[in-house]
């Protein structure tokens, strides 16, 4: 870097061992920088959640080992709120709170099935024709935080 | 005009005196001032410096903000103005995909118009199938085998709806992708702070 003498000694006299960058340098490589950052710049933070398709196998696995018997879990969607069902035949409805649905009993009894079933990564979603999409999403994003990553998403009517 | 004053009063050169006049006073080229001289009386020079740290430290924590918030992938979505999308905590990355936007009104393909709101709202439960997105995302899908023989075709697209619409609607664009090979389907949604 460029560094500016400080004042030329006087003859005879001490020398002085202050030394002054020059900060003009630094001020333009920085402008440039923001200017790059700034015209670069992505605002909109957006992101992506993926599902698959009912009758897919949430797990993905088509080519692997035999699927073992397990319990198969699913969640329907629809006017009345929820219900939480196994098959094995249990069924547990989380009907409406208020005008929304019990996103929280939701979480929890999401935590209890991941208790009792730790190695279980899928999960079915099946929802209404009526449904909101931003309440599919919301559940969808409760589902995932409840450890199930393999969400199957299709029509409670059996359509999809 | 009259004669007075600047204005010349001869007809012949109307310049003439104006550019020979005597200049008048003028400010000085250095006025010593006040606040900057020191002692009464002692030459000093009126330059002030200005102090650059302060701005080089501004401008540093700016860049590393923005280096922060930089994203190498680009703006791989741009959100149409008739769309809200909805907002979730656990998500992944963004992937080139085709988007398939679905407004109240519309359902577009990569901002191709492929279906309207008489389409989407139909209660003819019997065909699912949106003709014209299936038709074109089977085109997309044949492109890309032929431009890449080599590599495996993802089946990824991304569905771009609005918070509003009804499942019955993205149900509709679900199964015309599935019928299309497109087994990968993503919902784009608005990235939410955890505990927010």
């Amino acid at each position: 870097m460029g560094g500016g003498g400080g004042p030329t000694p006087a003859k005879g006299g001490k020398k002085q061992l202050d030394a002054q960058i020059n900060l003009v340098p630094f001020i333009d490589l920085l402008s440039c920088c923001i200017s790059f950052l700034l015209i670069t710049a992505v605002w909109t933070q957006l992101a992506r959640m993926d599902v698959t398709q009912k009758g897919q196998g949430a797990a993905g696995a088509v080519d692997e080992k035999p699927p073992e018997p397990t319990v198969n879990l699913t969640l329907y969607i629809d006017k009345d709120g929820y219900t939480f069902a196994k098959s094995t035949g249990e069924s547990t409805p989380i009907p409406l709170k208020g005008d929304d649905y019990d996103y929280s009993k939701l979480a929890d009894i999401l935590k209890d099935a991941k208790t009792a079933y730790p190695d279980k990564n899928d999960i079915q979603v099946k929802s209404d024709d009526t449904v909101l999409y931003s309440r599919i999403i919301r559940t969808m994003d409760i589902v995932l935080s409840a450890k199930f990553p393999d969400i199957g998403l299709g029509d409670k009517g059996g359509g999809i | 005009m009259s004669g007075d004053g600047i204005f010349p009063t001869t007809k012949m050169a109307p310049h003439r005196d104006r550019l020979l006049r005597k200049p008048g006073t003028r400010l000085k080229r250095y006025v010593p001032l006040a606040f900057v001289s020191g002692a009464a009386g002692s030459k000093k020079s009126g330059y002030a410096e200005l102090n650059l740290t302060s701005m080089v430290d501004m401008l540093t924590i700016l860049v590393v903000f923005l280096l922060q918030t930089f994203s190498a992938s680009g703006e791989l979505l741009t959100v149409q103005k008739n769309i809200t999308l909805p907002e979730a905590q656990n998500f992944k990355d963004l992937e080139q995909a085709p988007i398939i936007a679905v407004s109240k009104d519309s359902v577009t393909l990569d901002g191709r118009r492929v279906a309207d709101a008489d389409q989407l709202n139909a209660e003819n439960t019997s065909d699912w199938k949106i003709t014209e997105l299936h038709d074109q995302l089977v085109t997309l899908k044949n492109n890309f085998k032929l431009l890449h023989p080599s590599e495996p075709f993802a089946g990824m697209v991304i569905v771009q709806a609005d918070r509003n619409v009804d499942f019955k609607v993205v149900k509709k664009v679900m199964y015309s992708c599935s019928m299309a090979g497109y087994q990968n389907v993503n919902f784009a949604v608005q990235q939410k702070a955890k505990g927010g």
